[in-house]
């Protein structure tokens, strides 16, 4: 084979990786609000993270590939924020959470005020920058909802 | 419930990403030294550092790859000037992908030795399409066949009701 036609092969395969990574990288987690039937339905109060304002809930399997990067993620997100609280479950343990938020794939991270509302779903292994940013996000609507309360 | 917690006895999931890179090079020199005369099978150097990375598989898939020559590298030398790791995994799905990469370079070495064009450099398109995926995204393959093949042999092995 020509050797100019080998260093495009060889070039076309590194770009073909290349692009295969970036578009899984790209579709594989997705941040959701609750649907409107979602919004009626609260999360249980045993299943918070005890005193925290903010419950980061994750879902998880025995089978899944990126739990445990994600528990690492929400792990040190948590650390950070000392009003937000990481709780784990396997899918076994929470199966009326599992079905009134339709998790079909793990993991799953709610974001669940005190009052056991849902303002955001993670789906996916979700990047530690979108995590914090939904961290804030959060806080914002849960103040946002008590002034509404006060006023 | 758990909380977040590290789980001991299990590996450091950076190491196989990084062994994921050497392998990588390794077969993108392959490629680079085999492409041109693969029309020719011989057994020529591109061929001999294929027949190393085969048996560097076999030897992950054996032993498992915390006692694999490049977890050995990772430890001696790249993790002691890393952070802690923030989790653990179990050491099974990797070392089901290090399976896969040995049956695919394995079936690369039957083709040549078979004299079939083209046969080795195609099997080794494929290992490093899976290794460099590993190492630079962190999608390794192999593992999510080994979850998906488990998944299956559970949901099978549940009785429907």
């Amino acid at each position: 084979m020509d050797t100019t036609l080998s260093i495009v092969l060889i070039v076309g395969l590194v770009a073909l990786a290349s692009a295969v990574g970036l578009i899984w990288r790209a579709t594989r987690s997705r941040v959701s609000t609750p649907s409107g039937s979602e919004r009626a339905v609260r999360v249980p109060s045993r299943y918070l993270a005890a005193g925290k304002t903010l419950t980061l809930l994750q879902v998880s399997a025995p089978l899944c590939s990126y739990c445990g990067a994600m528990r690492g993620i929400l792990g040190s997100a948590s650390t950070r924020e000392s009003n937000a609280g990481h709780v784990e479950y396997d899918v076994s343990e929470i199966p009326e959470v599992i079905e009134s938020f339709t998790i079909r794939r793990t993991p799953t991270t709610l974001l669940v005020s005190a009052s056991g509302d849902v303002l955001f779903t993670l789906q996916g292994p979700t990047p530690p920058g979108v995590v914090s940013d939904h961290i804030q996000r959060a806080f914002a609507e849960i103040q946002r909802r008590s002034d509404d309360y006060l006023i | 419930m758990t909380t977040s917690s590290n789980h001991p006895g299990q590996i450091d999931p950076r190491g196989p990403r990084f062994g994921a890179g050497i392998t990588s090079v390794l077969i993108l020199i392959v490629l680079v030294f085999g492409l041109p005369v693969a029309d020719r099978p011989a057994f020529d150097g591109a061929w001999w550092l294929f027949v190393a990375i085969t048996a560097l598989f076999a030897w992950g898939t054996l032993l498992g790859p915390a006692k694999h020559p490049y977890g050995v590298l990772f430890r001696a030398l790249i993790r002691p000037r890393l952070s802690a790791p923030t989790y653990f995994e179990d050491d099974a799905p990797p070392r089901f992908a290090q399976l896969v990469g040995l049956i695919v370079s394995a079936v690369g070495i039957t083709l040549h030795v078979l004299a079939v064009p083209y046969g080795l450099v195609i099997a080794a398109a494929v290992a490093f399409l899976a290794a460099f995926l590993n190492a630079v995204f962190g999608l390794c393959l192999g593992c999510e066949l080994y979850n998906a093949l488990l998944r299956l042999r559970t949901h099978r092995a549940t009785p429907q009701a």
